[in-house]
């Protein structure tokens, strides 16, 4: 019955039903998606990392396996494991045209254990052609690069230490294998036993040997090679001969870079959940207050206070389940297009499938979330008495200090349990949550302080500044929710596109026409001119020529920097001990970069004057400054090869690093450092795709030490996966706005509402229409823009904070976000109270009187 | 201040001539890559021609990574402080990356000459490419030491690395760089090929 009557309640009261249901689904969407995303991104990153390595686990050495070795390490892996066998080494291999260094990679039976190789012609193979081609007969397959520089064609032959072998395919791409450095030296594939028989492996061989293993899929890599390490230990002792990799360790990196994207989508997420939480209570508060008195008639009618709680109760479950339900739907429609974004990092196929555990969990959130949300509201109910019908007026009862925070007490600790398990971790989740916790308790004095001191000093004014001002000094418990929920509102409405701005900064790179298309190394002095000579008659410019001296930083300030030996345990003290490394590369400019930015002091003042009777100037990058704790004017003191050099901190750089410009952490002045020994570094940009590898291999002949870097593939990649990643943080930031002006709607409506008696007593009084539409207008422009003045303003100092302390100091303000936050919410407040308020402010008062 | 810039400018602690002057130009062997400085065999010989009571001052100007192509511009770099000797121990990284020999030992011969022009004695250190690189290749690499040893008539100390290349338990995990037990017979090697060779009143 209580089912029914919750139902056809929500039904007839279908304004609020639907917004509440719109504000929940909104918060709800992007928790699950979120959710969901982020599992799908752990078996993305599983999958990506096996094909990295190209197994699960990896035992290798860089001398053969003995027999004995083989056997324990075999015996350790689970029942069903492959096993293939791979052998790498450099050689220097000969083609009709020459000599040239190359990778060989020797593999047997079973390779790839995953993934696909990809031949000419984007023909994709796996173990079935490795045994047919490499296998069974001396066939090489070769990076395509090797056919120009050794003079070779499919089916030439090629010379491998005492062996030939016939070119059968040109290899594009392999798993397990890095081609972007190829530059170096090219990949050839060939078979197991074919590379036995080149004479080149044996004794003073360098080569390493690896046994690769692909586990059941019950099996983790990570417990197999704890348990395979503890039994090597045992039976060599702590020897390191033999390592061990997992698929895990081989892709660090990119595991670490999903981790802090999914970290921050994450927060995201939580922010949009908990605007929504807030939502669903001041609607539901709101909702109560309407109703009130009809849950008076069904307690006079004989129902009890529980009836009336679980009348609640039922319809909050009601909405809960359809919003979840809402929320999972809207989510599956969502996460092919957050695949879609994100569609460079899950190049192996992304499972974008809503699981099971995320419905659940939509369900829990939607119906456990909001009831403890509107918890304190719901246990007001226990005290409603049937003689508030002979009342006038009569508010939900709500509970004021100790008792109300005991009531938030399950809301914030399921907060707190969702936050700790986005984060995952402990400290973070707790962090997010005192954090939040604390703005609201700043926030509410922020925002009261100028409207209360603001009374004071305007009661002289006219009747409609006074009225309002009079209004907000006697808003006691309400105001400050108000000013709390309407300034949490506009600080995370804020906060999310002052992170998403240091991110975007951080990953945004220059367009593409302005990258190089090859990096220079180690070009000595003398070489300089003579390059810059070759590559003009080549057509090209040679770019960005920079010296680079190696020194060692001995002395910050008076201290003298000891070498640290103890391992780093956090990520701080890894960068503090890697910043303090000894050996720095120095170099010298007049000019700063484009992509350098001055932060603190001045810059060089010309070339340095050794007679000037100063220290010559330095410029650091500032996070490595901050890394090595030095400020402006601290003395850094170096060995340059043997000779002592001191110079004076006088300015500090931001350097955009992604701007792959040749830059450094410590600039001299010029006029100190040409004399030293330097070698240098150049770009040579927008060569032509297909000019890359004839230029290349004309540049080793002529220039044999110089090593070049083909470098655009690479940042080709890099920057489209940055701007997927843009694009989804934009989407999330874009979530949680939308979720954060539901709230302010929600309360800005709740607060209207409850003034439309107020106003109509002031009506009988005689105030004016016009008096009573401006007071309410200023009344609520002056909360909605100090609770939002005093939301940026705590926004932008948590947005700082945690570029402080997560992006890396990189913090720029949006002041277009900010103002706009501030003038929308002041708006929306008034446009809100204007459009609660206007059925009040139209009414008759004779209608008043009558009611009474 | 100007007093103090110009000590500090001009004056390189080698550049004082009380004592002989030896001169490291090497790579990440030398420069004792992965372990810590005191460690590296440089910092060692240092130590035994001190604890021998020999009063030479070693000077380390390796860098890690560098090839024969920057040894000329660095010898320039230190020619301004005249050490006495320089002991030579490039091509590894040239040869690992398998630039032409021909361009190697060129580049070798060149900095020879710059040093011995300007007085300094040098010593060769010799090295030699894994098996792996291919038999041409390595055995033209490992006849460019002795080759210019003979025609600049240079001591020539064979194999810097023999007894510790190829050894897995005397080299660090990437195979290539020795590790502090490689280290002290590298150290133990060099030093005994020093004081045969440091003329007197140098040596013992």
């Amino acid at each position: 019955m209580w089912f029914r009557l919750a139902f056809k309640e929500l039904i007839n009261h279908r304004g609020f039903s639907l917004f509440f249901l719109a504000n929940l689904t909104i918060g709800l969407v992007g928790f699950i998606a979120l959710d969901s995303f982020k599992l799908s991104l752990k078996n993305h990153i599983e999958n990506k990392s096996k094909a990295i390595l190209a197994a699960d686990l990896s035992v290798y050495a860089a001398r053969p396996f003995t027999l004995e070795e083989e056997t324990l390490i075999d015996g350790q892996m689970p029942k069903g494991t492959v096993l293939t066998k791979e052998i790498n080494f450099m050689s220097m291999i000969r083609g009709p045209k020459g000599a040239k260094l190359v990778e060989i990679v020797a593999v047997d039976q079973g390779y790839p254990l995953y993934g696909e190789m990809t031949l000419d012609g984007m023909r994709k193979v796996g173990p079935k052609e490795v045994a047919q081609e490499l296998l069974n007969g001396q066939t090489a397959w070769i990076q395509p690069e090797l056919v120009p520089l050794l003079g070779l064609e499919k089916g030439g032959q090629v010379a491998i230490g005492q062996s030939e072998f016939a070119v059968g395919d040109l290899l594009l791409e392999a798993p397990g294998q890095n081609f972007w450095n190829a530059g170096i030296a090219y990949k050839v594939f060939i078979g197991y036993n074919q590379a036995i028989k080149t004479g080149l492996i044996g004794e003073g061989s360098r080569r390493y040997h690896h046994r690769l293993y692909k586990l059941p899929p019950d099996q983790e890599a990570k417990e197999v090679a704890e348990r395979l390490q503890k039994v090597l230990v045992e039976k060599y002792g702590p020897s390191p001969y033999l390592y061990l990799r997992t698929h895990a360790q081989a892709n660090q990196q990119m595991s670490r870079v999903l981790g802090y994207l999914n970290d921050y989508l994450g927060l995201v997420a939580l922010v949009a959940l908990f605007l929504a939480g807030m939502g669903t209570a001041f609607l539901f508060r709101n909702f109560l207050s309407q109703r009130i008195k009809e849950l008076a008639i069904l307690r006079a009618l004989g129902a009890s206070p529980l009836d009336t709680l679980r009348l609640s109760l039922w319809q909050i479950a009601i909405l809960g389940a359809v919003a979840a339900v809402l929320a999972s739907s809207l989510a599956q429609l969502g996460l092919p297009l957050l695949a879609k974004m994100m569609v460079l990092f899950l190049p192996l196929g992304f499972q974008t499938q809503l699981s099971y555990q995320s419905m659940i969990l939509a369900l829990a959130v939607g119906i456990g979330g909001s009831t403890l949300f509107c918890l304190p509201m719901l246990w007001g109910l226990k005290g409603l008495n049937p003689k508030i019908l002979l009342q006038e007026t009569y508010s939900v009862r709500e509970q004021s200090g100790l008792e109300a925070w005991i009531w938030h007490l399950p809301v914030l600790l399921l907060y707190w349990g969702l936050s700790v398990w986005q984060a995952n971790s402990i400290e973070v989740g707790s962090l997010f949550m005192a954090s939040l916790v604390s703005s609201a308790v700043i926030l509410a004095v922020l925002g009261l302080l100028p409207l209360k001191l603001g009374r004071a000093g305007l009661e002289s004014f006219g009747l409609r500044l006074r009225l309002a001002l009079r209004n907000l000094g006697r808003g006691g418990a309400s105001l400050v929710t108000s000013v709390m929920a309407i300034g949490i509102g506009a600080l995370l409405i804020n906060l999310i596109p002052q992170i998403h701005k240091g991110l975007s900064t951080e990953i945004s790179a220059p367009e593409s026409g302005k990258l190089p298309s090859f990096f220079l190394f180690d070009i000595q002095p003398e070489q300089r001119t003579p390059l810059k000579v070759f590559i003009e008659a080549e057509g090209y410019q040679m770019g960005q020529l920079s010296a680079m001296v190696l020194a060692r930083l001995l002395e910050v300030g008076d201290h003298s920097l000891t070498p640290q030996k103890e391992e780093a345990q956090t990520r701080e003290q890894e960068n503090a001990q890697w910043a303090k490394r000894r050996d720095q590369n120095l170099s010298y400019r007049f000019e700063l970069y484009a992509s350098e930015a001055l932060t603190a002091g001045v810059w060089f003042k010309g070339a340095f004057d050794p007679n000037s009777g100063k220290l010559p100037e330095i410029s650091l990058e500032e996070r490595f400054a901050t890394r090595i704790g030095v400020v402006l004017g601290d003395k850094l003191s170096f060995d340059v090869q043997g000779v002592p050099l001191a110079g004076e901190v006088t300015s500090l750089r931001r350097v955009k690093w992604n701007s792959f410009e040749p830059n450094f952490f410590i600039l001299f002045q010029p006029g100190v450092l040409e004399d030293a020994p330097a070698t240098f570094l150049a770009t040579i940009p927008r060569v032509p795709e297909d000019q890359k590898v004839g230029l290349q291999n004309r540049l080793a002949d002529h220039f044999s030490n110089v090593s070049l870097i083909n470098v655009s593939g690479l940042i080709k990649k890099v920057l489209e996966v940055a701007e997927q990643v843009r694009w989804a943080i934009q989407a999330m930031a874009l979530l949680a706005v939308i979720a954060g002006l539901v709230v302010v709607y929600s309360i800005a409506s709740f607060n209207a509402q409850s003034r439309e008696k107020e106003i109509n007593l002031l009506k009988i009084l005689g105030a004016s229409f016009a008096d009573l539409r401006i007071s309410l207008l200023i009344e609520f422009g002056l909360i909605g823009f100090f609770s939002s003045l005093a939301g940026v303003i705590l926004s932008l100092g948590i947005a700082w904070g945690l570029a402080q302390l997560i992006f890396e100091r990189i913090f720029e303000l949006d002041w277009n976000v900010s103002l706009l936050t501030i003038g929308l919410i002041t708006l929306l407040s008034m446009f809100t109270a204007l459009l609660a308020t206007s059925r009040a402010l139209a009414k008759n008062p004779a209608q008043l009187l009558q009611a009474i | 201040m100007k007093k103090w810039l110009l000590v500090f400018w001009f004056c390189f602690p080698f550049g004082l001539q009380a004592q002989t002057t030896l001169l490291f130009l090497g790579d990440s062997l030398s420069a004792g890559f992965g372990v810590d400085p005191e460690e590296g065999y440089v910092a060692l010989v240092d130590k035994n021609l001190q604890d021998k009571g020999l009063k030479i001052k070693v000077i380390n100007g390796s860098i890690s990574g560098s090839t024969t192509a920057s040894a000329a511009g660095r010898i320039r770099w230190y020619l301004k402080s005249k050490p006495d000797y320089l002991f030579l121990a490039l091509g590894a990284n040239d040869g690992l990356r398998g630039r032409p020999v021909g361009e190697i030992k060129q580049d070798l011969a060149l900095a020879i000459e710059l040093a011995q022009k300007a007085g300094v004695k040098v010593l060769l250190a010799g090295m030699q490419m894994p098996k792996n690189l291919g038999a041409q290749y390595t055995e033209d690499f490992a006849k460019l030491y002795p080759d210019l040893a003979q025609k600049a008539k240079l001591p020539l100390l064979p194999f810097l690395l023999k007894g510790v290349g190829g050894h897995p338990d005397l080299n660090q995990p990437d195979g290539i760089h020795p590790n502090p037990k490689g280290h002290v017979l590298i150290a133990q090697l060099v030093t005994d090929f020093l004081i045969l060779h440091l003329q007197k009143p140098y040596g013992p």
